[in-house]
């Protein structure tokens, strides 16, 4: 009897076997706000589960971005990476110095090649390429933008529904949304930017600069426009004291939802944490321009590694390409803020409700054709590093803004030396 | 001393806007659990307490072993070298392993430990300072002891067994209540070492959290979260005050 | 004929060498086991240690002799130069004055404070134990946590340190984003989250004091200060030094709350040590370097244990 039960189990086993071999891919993503979106990540899956049976994704959350980055390199030497994960455009280029991912071309062609392009929108498509080659599908993504605190602008005087379009008007409007008291201490700040090379990036393209070339190699931050961007930036700070120094990423979002700062310039990705914490009328706007209209590009995407299995590579292309998807992205735009990347996403009445009662979220999809690429290069956290520090230093008054960005450049030069071939 | 700890509490009941005034309120206006719910929501907290019990009391047990041998040796044993090697088993002490991060990390991720909680005991499976503690507690068991015992036939291993370690046990209570701390509170090496909420202990879950949105921007949240993570070693602490802090002194004292 | 006894004295009777040869065997073999034991019951011990204490040593400083970076993704051997890079970088040197000067001022700060505590809590005063407990607790808990509490404490605006210090006249101060106080501000978490354990172990110390000490220095007219000076410290004196270059020793490898309250900002100012190599290695993945400032970190450690050491024999000789 025990003998037959055996063979029995087994043959059971054989015959559901096909339905076990659903092909299981691992899925690394960073996201910065655990509650709500890793939530909203889940269910992305789980409704992808739904579509596809035969594919089994397991979401492992990884952080935050520079986070994420380390536990897929140190997956890569431990020679069991990820087989599809969330990185940022920037990682691209270490990415493919440690020839850790495929490019999507093939992929791509089979669903249209231009055509699947055309829907995402250029901006987003611009970073992700490299000798010709795209190697990424286009998830969260984000620009800089302008938020502002309606009630604090009537009570100094200011129009509610005239945010600042220039640099010169963003430091009048600060100067005057600066509320001190009669020693001179402030209370409410004009304008909080938190200490991020991202930001800086976008002042420095605004007043008509670059930052780094497309080839990776270089970068420009001893030129007078990079300069001049940074000066401004320290003179709002330390001569006209209508900004802190030193506010974190975070901590800024968390004065403006305070009500501690007029005006605030962050990611549309924490349009959701503004929303839900503001209890003030608040409104968004473009970042002022100067000698142009331009912010930098933020954000991440779906990246899929060379060590899977053909199999596995397909299958991680389909999770890409569902998520990627027009409903999916409108969704993944209402629960987190991040720009969907699709055209066509905005134009579904999930959207056009969402945005016909929340139009703050309009404005950083506007603001895309004036998006240009971050800046980056080879050694990219290294880069990044360098210039954040030395920003803070100048900030700091250790060095002038000249003395500052020359002093970044070259050892930002020593470091993609090994790189100029 | 005390002021800290009370105002986390309140802060920790209230809602997350009240804490934005420039005059501190010090009780909350509207006490609320939301924030620990808040918690439970955005980290897998159980997850983590459950590896955290793993972690530091399988480390212990297997610790147990280790020094109980080690330091059984050292001090009543004669052998070629035991000074130098005495002296080779101190160098623990004065490397943490935050110092040997780079190359541990290396040698787990060699051995496929990444991200699991051997992973995290590993450095520690030898324990220089329990050696240390415990050899002087056995030093100070009268030879004249182990010499009758001997006669009576327990001899050697049977010896240790059954009446050095029984003699030893406040060493052992103060070995295990540093330990337990020690690992209870460990931050840096799992952050290394691990990777995802697999394996994660519960100090490495708050720093990881205070990472996130919710944790930087969410003082409320964080504080609940922060009294989740410290109100086991602090009750243990309440209860147990006369032997955490002898076990501390003797560590001190030892070493 | 073959006697079943051990060699040496056995009921008073000296067994001859011939007689036992054929027990030879059993003697040796038992004289091997008995020799063989005391490395037996080490060899746990070693084996991990081995492994996750000596080895990563010595393989830090060999690592820190290749180039193993994003640049050069196949490790290449260059000899010292990743350690002249070291020596050429600023940023190193900024790193290790900001650890000493961590050091410096977290020691001495804590120490005096610890004891001064010590010696007022050694008195026989009701609830001692409350207040033991109270100056203790932040031991217990992790220094993530304390962290977590001081982020809370040290923020602007309505940070419980800002209010009181706008209380007192003062403007209000972003600690952690402050240049020049950021790492005071580490330090006083460090201190805070320290000064129990040391104020114990001074208890510790001062309780070992015979009290005869104390009351022939009360008979001859010392003044508390005298008495302080002339029998407490110095009795004590040996426990302190050792104690402080472990706290020292501490110190440089200071990192949780680096990591949770400043990432070694702003502007590198509260970059210490282990940061640093955490950066390179985890961040910049930049394994011979971070290798060849952990090999110079080792060093640094050398010489204070070796210090430290000198101290333990001078106390041994104290008692």
């Amino acid at each position: 009897m025990r003998g037959k039960a055996w063979i029995l189990a087994l043959l059971l086993v054989a015959v559901a076997a096909p339905t076990w071999a659903a092909t299981e891919i691992k899925f690394y993503y960073p996201v910065h706000l655990t509650g709500p979106l890793v939530k909203e990540i889940e269910a992305i899956v789980a409704d992808f589960h739904k579509a596809n049976p035969n594919i089994r994704v397991e979401p492992v959350w990884g952080g935050t971005y520079p986070e994420n980055m380390q536990k897929t390199v140190a997956a890569l030497q431990a020679g069991s990476p990820p087989d599809i994960a969330v990185h940022l455009a920037v990682d691209l280029v270490t990415l493919r110095d440690l020839d850790a991912v495929i490019p999507l071309d093939e992929f791509v062609q089979r669903e249209g090649g231009e055509k699947f392009l055309a829907d995402f929108f250029p901006g987003f498509v611009s970073d992700i390429k490299g000798d010709g080659k795209i190697w990424a599908v286009p998830f969260q993504r984000s620009t800089p933008i302008l938020y502002f605190n309606k009630d604090l602008f009537r009570k100094a005087g200011l129009d509610p529904n005239k945010p600042p379009t220039t640099w010169d008007e963003l430091l009048a409007t600060a100067q005057k949304a600066t509320l001190r008291d009669a020693s001179g201490k402030v209370i409410t700040w004009g304008l909080t930017i938190p200490d991020d090379i991202w930001l800086v990036m976008s002042f420095i393209l605004q007043n008509g600069g670059r930052t780094s070339s497309p080839d990776f190699k270089k970068v420009y931050l001893g030129e007078k426009p990079a300069i001049e961007a940074v000066q401004f930036w320290v003179d709002m700070a330390n001569k006209h004291k209508v900004m802190p120094r030193h506010r974190t990423f975070p901590v800024s979002v968390q004065d403006f939802a305070a009500g501690n700062t007029a005006m605030l310039i962050h990611s549309t990705g924490n349009l959701r944490f503004v929303r839900d914490s503001a209890k003030f009328e608040w409104g968004t706007a473009f970042l002022p321009k100067n000698k142009r209209q331009a912010v930098a590009i933020g954000g991440a995407g779906f990246y899929i590694f060379k060590k899977a299995s053909k199999e596995k590579q397909e299958a991680a292309w389909q999770f890409a390409k569902f998520a990627t998807s027009p409903e999916i992205q409108a969704r993944w735009n209402i629960g987190s803020g991040y720009i969907a990347t699709r055209r066509s996403a905005f134009d579904l009445p999930l959207m056009k409700d969402y945005t016909g009662k929340l139009p703050q979220a309009l404005v950083a999809r506007d603001q895309l054709p004036y998006a240009l690429p971050e800046m980056s290069t080879h050694d990219n956290w290294k880069m990044r590093n360098i210039f954040v520090t030395t920003f803070q230093e100048i900030l700091d008054e250790k060095y002038t803004s000249e003395e500052g960005m020359k002093k970044a450049q070259a050892e930002i030069e020593k470091v993609l030396a090994p790189y100029q071939k | 001393m005390v002021l800290p700890l009370l105002w986390i509490v309140l802060t920790a009941f209230k809602e997350r806007n009240e804490v934005f005034s420039l005059v501190p309120q010090w009780l909350p206006a509207r006490p609320t659990f939301n924030n620990f719910l808040g918690v439970l929501d955005a980290m897998p907290f159980w997850r983590y307490y459950w590896n955290t019990l793993v972690v530091a009391f399988g480390l212990l047990a297997i610790q147990l072993m280790t020094i109980t041998l080690a330091a059984y040796a050292f001090a009543r044993m004669e052998f070629w070298g035991r000074d130098v090697l005495f002296i080779l088993l101190l160098v623990q002490l004065m490397i943490a392993p935050q110092s040997t991060v780079i190359q541990n990390y290396l040698t787990l991720s060699g051995l496929g430990l990444l991200d699991t909680r051997l992973g995290i005991m590993a450095p520690y499976l030898a324990s220089a300072f329990g050696t240390f503690l415990l050899r002087q507690t056995f030093k100070s068991i009268p030879k004249e002891l182990e010499e009758a015992a001997s006669l009576d036939g327990c001899g050697g291993f049977r010896f240790l067994a059954h009446i050095a370690v029984p003699l030893a046990v406040p060493g052992y209570l103060a070995f295990a209540l540093v330990s337990l701390t020690y690992h209870w509170n460990e931050f840096f090496w799992p952050l290394v070492i691990t990777e995802t909420s697999k394996a994660r202990t519960l100090t490495l879950g708050l720093g990881i959290f205070a990472q996130t949105a919710e944790g930087s921007a969410d003082w409320t949240m964080l504080m609940a979260a922060t009294l989740m993570v410290i109100a086991v070693p602090v009750l243990c602490f309440l209860i147990f005050q006369r032997r955490f802090i002898n076990s501390f002194m003797q560590s001190g004292l030892g070493g | 004929m073959n006697r079943t006894v051990e060699p040496g004295v056995s009921a008073g009777v000296l067994v001859k060498e011939g007689e036992i040869r054929v027990r030879e065997r059993v003697w040796t073999r038992r004289r091997v086991l008995a020799a063989a034991r005391p490395y037996l019951y080490i060899l746990p011990t070693f084996f991990f240690l081995s492994i996750f204490t000596h080895y990563p040593i010595l393989k830090t400083f060999h690592l820190s002799l290749f180039k193993w970076n994003l640049a050069t993704p196949k490790r290449e051997f260059v000899g010292l130069a990743n350690y002249l890079q070291v020596w050429s970088t600023p940023l190193f040197w900024q790193v290790l004055q900001n650890n000493v000067v961590f050091a410096l001022g977290t020691v001495p700060l804590t120490l005096a404070l610890a004891l001064a505590l010590a010696l007022l809590i050694n008195q026989k005063i009701r609830g001692l134990a409350i207040y033991r407990a109270l100056l203790f607790y932040p031991t217990m808990i992790p220094m993530a946590a304390a962290a977590m509490i001081w982020l809370w404490i040290l923020t602007p605006n309505y940070g419980l340190l800002n209010y009181y210090g706008r209380w007192l006249g003062l403007p209000d101060i972003h600690w952690l984003g402050h240049s020049r106080l950021a790492l005071w501000a580490l330090v006083l978490v460090g201190v805070w989250k320290r000064l129990g354990y040391y104020m114990v172990i001074f208890l510790a110390g001062l309780q070992v004091i015979p009290e005869h000490l104390n009351e022939a220095a009360i008979i001859e007219g010392a003044s508390p200060w005298h008495r302080f000076w002339r029998v407490t410290f110095p009795l004590l004196s040996p426990t302190t030094f050792f104690v402080a270059i472990m706290a020292v020793i501490d110190s440089f490898q200071a990192i949780d709350q680096v990591y949770l309250m400043t990432a070694g900002g702003p502007g590198n100012a509260t970059n210490l040590f282990i940061f640093y190599i955490y950066q390179n290695a985890f961040r910049f993945f930049d394994f011979g370097y971070a290798s060849a400032v952990s090999g110079i970190l080792f060093l640094i450690l050398l010489a204070l244990t070796v210090l430290a050491f000198r101290m333990l024999h001078r106390r041994v000789h104290y008692a």
